[in-house]
């Protein structure tokens, strides 16, 4: 989890702390032990939308659609990103070393306040990795994530699903079937032996410049419909479920999502 | 625990203090209230893969509230006719279910509308759905306690009643007063120790378990417990979501539990029963019961929320070929699998490395 960075920044932080707390000692003997000025708490509030609507889960009928013209509904949305990243002017980076699990059923988990205090100064851009990177993607590694029996097969490469994202779209027959996008590692039948490709994203939000000089505050949007466009279409006859094992779709998955996620203050 | 200790450590040094202050031989010395011995939970060293449950402030685990909730456990003053207890539905040698029963008989004999759910590793409902009941009726195992006692399909008896009948007798006070520094019988404190005995009824000893620790945990276990080829096809079937997609609901090897614990509609009926809608009252919640564990599955037949499926082959045969696909509610991974007969026979041979027999003979357990 890039402790080093992070433990390199709670140290500096203590350094200081340390340091004012001496130099005042003789000037005022009731000093209280507080936080360093220009320390900020950032929180984020994960959001969804589908073609510019805000998500409707669960609805009776099929509301989107997605660039081919099929008709589709969400029934479960649930989705990992880490490495939350405050990138200085400088290029010096504010590392959250850590992970963040949203569901759509636990509303607590669509806010997320940074274990990691940002200090004051100008940020040129705030990003993120969607899903675990090599490093971190380890397999029964994280016990909460292997509570919500989040772990992806040890066949398909192990560590842990990085999305589910889940509903019915109108197939062929006019029916409503059954999608299950999940997304992981990606399993590559067509070497020999198989080999797995981690499948991770990083996305740099768009116009995520920020000045920090209070708490902060901001959106990410997933724009659900993204998922299945740009540059690649997805069409849900195809790629339905199981798409965990196919190697193609969880290419697709990985070259779509970065422009899933915008930035919005 | 570390708060109890403290506790105990700080009476230990007022008494202390006092002692030596009171020169007065003849003074009546107060009792001194008996104060239980924190107990902490034997969790398998693989547990620690996935969340330390959470014991309620208010019901901290004791020895004496455990041995206490125990016999409370096998009680059968807890029925109107002091004909049953919670063990006579719940049996430790089948993995505290009914003895091969579709439904429980209650006082009278009495017909339950539910199969006796098995009963182990229930303290980490607390970190997971937190729902106890085939259909979620209680969010604790305290709550859980309380209703089987005054149901009239099952004991139906008045927790007035059992507190008085408890408070008579000259062997529970005593108990109560040990473990609770109480001898009023209360039914919160019946149920809070029946909670803390069911808190320490932890099964993580099967094959499967002991496979895990050796090539998982880098633990060497005595005794062979590689998998068969059979067992390790059956695994892959259970893992894959292309052939039996078992584990998105009931668990993968690191979730250690076998069961996420949600509430899901399998598609058993056409209509089906409320499920959890009967407590949520929502209607996208007919037809929605618990996940089971699939640990102990050779102890716990018959299968299903109403205990239809006398054997592990009908349940296969029903997640293969049975499901009823325009059940409301029902989960998007329910259709037909067609799975060959040799990936049937090796699913369940994976699922018997899941069979637990040392807890099902742990003495411990046994009244």
């Amino acid at each position: 989890m890039r402790n080093s960075n992070f433990n390199k920044l709670a140290f500096n932080v203590l350094a200081i702390s340390i340091l004012s707390f001496s130099a005042c000692k003789d000037d005022d003997d009731a000093i209280d032990l507080v936080s360093v000025a220009g320390d900020y708490t950032a929180t984020i509030n994960f959001t969804q939308y589908v073609n510019d609507s805000v998500l409707q889960m669960n609805t009776a009928d099929h509301p989107y659609e997605n660039e081919m013209m099929q008709q589709f509904k969400v029934t479960k949305l649930q989705y990992l990103i880490s490495n939350i990243t405050f990138t200085k002017e400088d290029g010096t980076q504010v590392i959250d070393g850590g992970y963040h699990y949203v569901t759509l059923a636990d509303s607590a988990s669509l806010t997320y306040t940074l274990k990691t205090k940002i200090p004051a100064g100008a940020y040129r851009s705030i990003a993120f990795t969607f899903g675990f990177d090599e490093e971190d993607n380890t397999s029964g590694e994280y016990a909460d994530l292997n509570t919500l029996a989040w772990n992806w097969p040890a066949m398909l490469g192990g560590g842990y699903h990085f999305l589910r994202l889940e509903g019915n779209y109108i197939d062929t027959t006019n029916t409503s079937s059954e999608f299950k996008t999940h997304m992981g590692t990606a399993k590559n039948n067509n070497n020999t032996p198989v080999t797995f490709e981690a499948n991770h994203f990083d996305v740099v939000l768009t116009n995520s410049n920020i000045s920090v000089a209070n708490d902060v505050n901001f959106d990410i949007e997933m724009n659900i419909e993204e998922w299945y466009q740009n540059p690649t279409t997805w069409d849900f006859n195809v790629w339905n479920a199981p798409v965990m094992s196919v190697y193609n779709a969880q290419k697709t998955l990985n070259l779509n999502g970065p422009s899933v996620f915008t930035f919005k203050k | 625990m570390k708060r109890i200790l403290n506790c105990t450590l700080v009476t230990i040094a007022l008494l202390a203090s006092c002692r030596g202050d009171d020169d007065a031989s003849d003074r009546i010395t107060p009792p001194i209230p008996s104060i239980p011995t924190p107990y902490a939970l034997e969790i398998p060293i693989h547990f620690n893969r996935i969340n330390t449950p959470i014991i309620p402030l208010n019901n901290p685990l004791t020895v004496e509230g455990i041995e206490l909730g125990k016999k409370l456990f096998f009680e059968k003053m807890l029925s109107k006719d002091n004909s049953i207890s919670c063990g006579s539905c719940h049996n430790p040698a089948n993995a505290f279910n009914d003895k091969g029963k579709v439904k429980s008989a209650g006082v009278n004999g009495t017909q339950s509308i539910r199969n006796a759910m098995p009963l182990f590793n229930l303290a980490w409902g607390s970190v997971t759905s937190g729902r106890f009941n085939w259909h979620g009726s209680a969010t604790s195992l305290e709550e859980q306690a309380f209703g089987p006692v005054r149901d009239p399909l099952e004991m139906h008896e008045s927790w007035v009643n059992v507190e008085l009948k408890l408070q008579l007798t000259s062997e529970y006070p005593p108990l109560f007063e040990k473990a609770f520094g109480t001898n009023s019988i209360d039914s919160n404190l019946v149920v809070r120790a029946i909670a803390q005995f069911e808190r320490t009824l932890i099964s993580g000893d099967s094959k499967y378990d002991r496979y895990f620790l050796e090539t998982e945990e880098g633990i060497d276990v005595p005794g062979d417990y590689s998998l068969s080829p059979a067992e390790k096809r059956g695994f892959n079937i259970f893992m894959e979501e292309g052939t039996g997609d078992c584990f998105h609901c009931h668990g993968t090897p690191f979730q250690i539990l076998w069961s996420n614990n949600e509430f899901v509609n399998n598609g058993l009926d056409a209509n089906p029963d409320s499920g959890l809608a009967w407590v949520t009252k929502n209607p996208l919640d007919v037809g929605k019961f618990k996940t089971p564990s699939v640990r102990n599955l050779a102890f716990t037949a018959p299968y299903m929320h109403d205990g239809r499926f006398a054997r592990l082959d009908d349940v296969v045969e029903f997640y293969n070929s049975g499901v009823n696909e325009n059940s409301p509610n029902i989960d998007g991974r329910q259709k037909p699998r067609n799975l060959s007969v040799q990936q049937k026979a090796d699913l369940i041979a994976f699922l018997h490395t899941l069979n637990d027999s040392t807890f099902v003979t742990n003495p411990a357990f046994r009244p």
